[in-house]
């Protein structure tokens, strides 16, 4: 694994608090230069609430200046943790009053059900999963009122139907995500999303109760984004994996279950293995061994390494969306959105194929 | 007073105000004090020292005298020199409308 300076440091501070792991914090404060690296990497990572915790409770060695510039870190992360929830309550009272189901992902949710302390995870911005209806109203909505989106929707209808999330920037000036999946490419468009509002589990914040997905959903959402994460893999995202990994043996079976149904399992086998490497963490016995033994599909065995970060291309993650959608019409709709484009002003050959192709798949099949 | 002899004039104490965590607030334990956000104010606020501890008592309406015997308490400090100590905190609290007052 090729680490850019710090980064080996940062990993021990990201495994800290975890059972049973092997990482160990250097025996003596760091020298300054290092110091800084480390100050640089862990706030790149958001790992700023365990770094502080660490250096207190003396996991990390320190100097009184860096356990002073430690703690300053943290409040600093910790200031735009709370600006952020409170942007997070605003959005969930707007989903409220659409009466628009939603889960809150990521950061908040898993920060308040998972950790011991909510400070030990940190967040810069806000992850939001509602219906693709809602995405589009709200979407809408927020566009009309001034909010910018960071990249243009392909076709129209695609959010609805194929996105995996919508990144705006609100008028506030805060970034939130609304989701439609759980994952970008073929993993996402696999998903049975309607399935991700069955279950919920609720968290507290100020006097309001929010929905996240269930502990089994929030585990296989660390999973997906750990292993498919556009930009590599981040430690928070890698112990998220370690810290929701099933313990209990019903829930292990229930994970895997739902592994199964969402033809995630290549994913989780890669994202605990991922964790175990970079955090020196060992995931439980009985949950590897049922791992192991859960069927892995051929086709996933293909998508997962167009995931990875040197190779990755959105096209090849897109073709092979196609296999991942069901249902004809949904496969040449979703094909049809990747080469017909809304600013496109003339029509390339291969929309008109695509367009050719949608027009077939209307036609009501031919007696025999 | 424990000796049922009445308070001395302007004795904090005596005040018979009661305070509470308002509802409308963000909040993060740090390792060194707890960061409060009132959802209509605009920076959040990081009480340290015996923030938390403060922060913990203010969970349900309370006087003074009460909170400074709860904190002195705590801390096995005198109650009078708590309460000196606590009247201004809980202003400038209240000032950031992170606690209220209650009849």
């Amino acid at each position: 694994m090729t680490q850019p300076p710090g980064f080996a440091h940062a990993r021990v501070i990201a495994a800290w608090g975890l059972p049973g792991v092997q990482l160990r914090a250097p025996g003596d404060p760091l020298e300054p230069g290092e110091w800084r690296v480390l100050e640089r990497v862990v706030a790149d990572q958001r790992l700023e609430g365990l770094l502080g915790a660490a250096v207190v409770d003396g996991g990390w060695p320190a100097t009184d200046e860096q356990a002073e510039a430690a703690l300053d870190l943290t409040h600093r992360a910790a200031t735009l943790w709370l600006l952020l929830e409170r942007e997070l309550l605003a959005v969930t009272a707007e989903l409220e009053q659409l009466g628009a189901p939603f889960r809150v992902l990521k950061g908040p949710a898993v920060a308040h059900l998972d950790y011991p302390d909510p400070s030990w995870r940190g967040f810069g911005d806000l992850d939001v999963l509602v219906p693709g209806r809602a995405l589009e109203h709200l979407r809408d909505r927020w566009l009309a009122a001034g909010a910018v989106r960071a990249y243009p929707e392909p076709r129209s209808g695609f959010d609805r139907r194929f996105t995996k999330s919508v990144s705006l920037r609100r008028t506030t000036g805060w970034d939130v995500d609304l989701h439609r999946s759980l994952a970008p490419g073929p993993f996402g468009l696999a998903l049975p999303v309607d399935e991700l509002f069955d279950t919920a589990e609720h968290f507290e914040l100020c006097d309001r109760t929010l929905p996240a997905l269930d502990r089994v959903g929030r585990f296989l959402h660390a999973c997906f984004h750990a292993s498919l994460g556009q930009a590599g893999w981040r430690l928070p995202a890698v112990r998220d994996v370690a810290q929701l990994a099933p313990r209990d043996p019903l829930e292990q079976v229930e994970t895997l279950r739902r592994a199964q149904r969402w033809d995630a399992v290549a994913v989780v086998a890669a994202a605990v293995s991922l964790a175990e490497e970079v955090l020196g963490w060992s995931a439980p016995t009985t949950f590897v061994a049922r791992l192991r033994a859960a069927p892995i599909s051929a086709r996933t065995r293909r998508w997962l390494p167009l995931y990875r970060s040197t190779t990755r291309t959105s096209a090849a993650l897109s073709l092979a969306g196609v296999e991942a959608v069901s249902g004809l019409r949904d496969k040449l709709a979703y094909a049809g959105s990747l080469v017909l484009r809304n600013d496109d002003g003339g029509v390339a050959p291969a929309a008109r194929r695509a367009r050719r192709a949608l027009a077939l798949a209307r036609r009501p099949p031919r007696a025999t | 007073m424990a000796d049922g002899s009445l308070p001395p004039p302007g004795d904090p104490l005596a005040d018979g105000t009661r305070w509470v965590r308002s509802a409308q607030v963000l909040e993060r334990l740090l390792p060194h004090g707890i960061l409060l956000l009132a959802l209509d104010g605009d920076e959040p606020i990081l009480v340290t020292g015996p923030g938390p501890d403060l922060w913990h008592v203010l969970d349900e309406p309370r006087t003074l005298a009460e909170l400074a015997g709860l904190l002195g308490a705590r801390y096995d400090a005198d109650a009078d020199v708590v309460a000196r100590d606590l009247a201004p905190v809980l202003e400038r609290l209240e000032a950031s409308r992170l606690v209220t007052t209650v009849a």
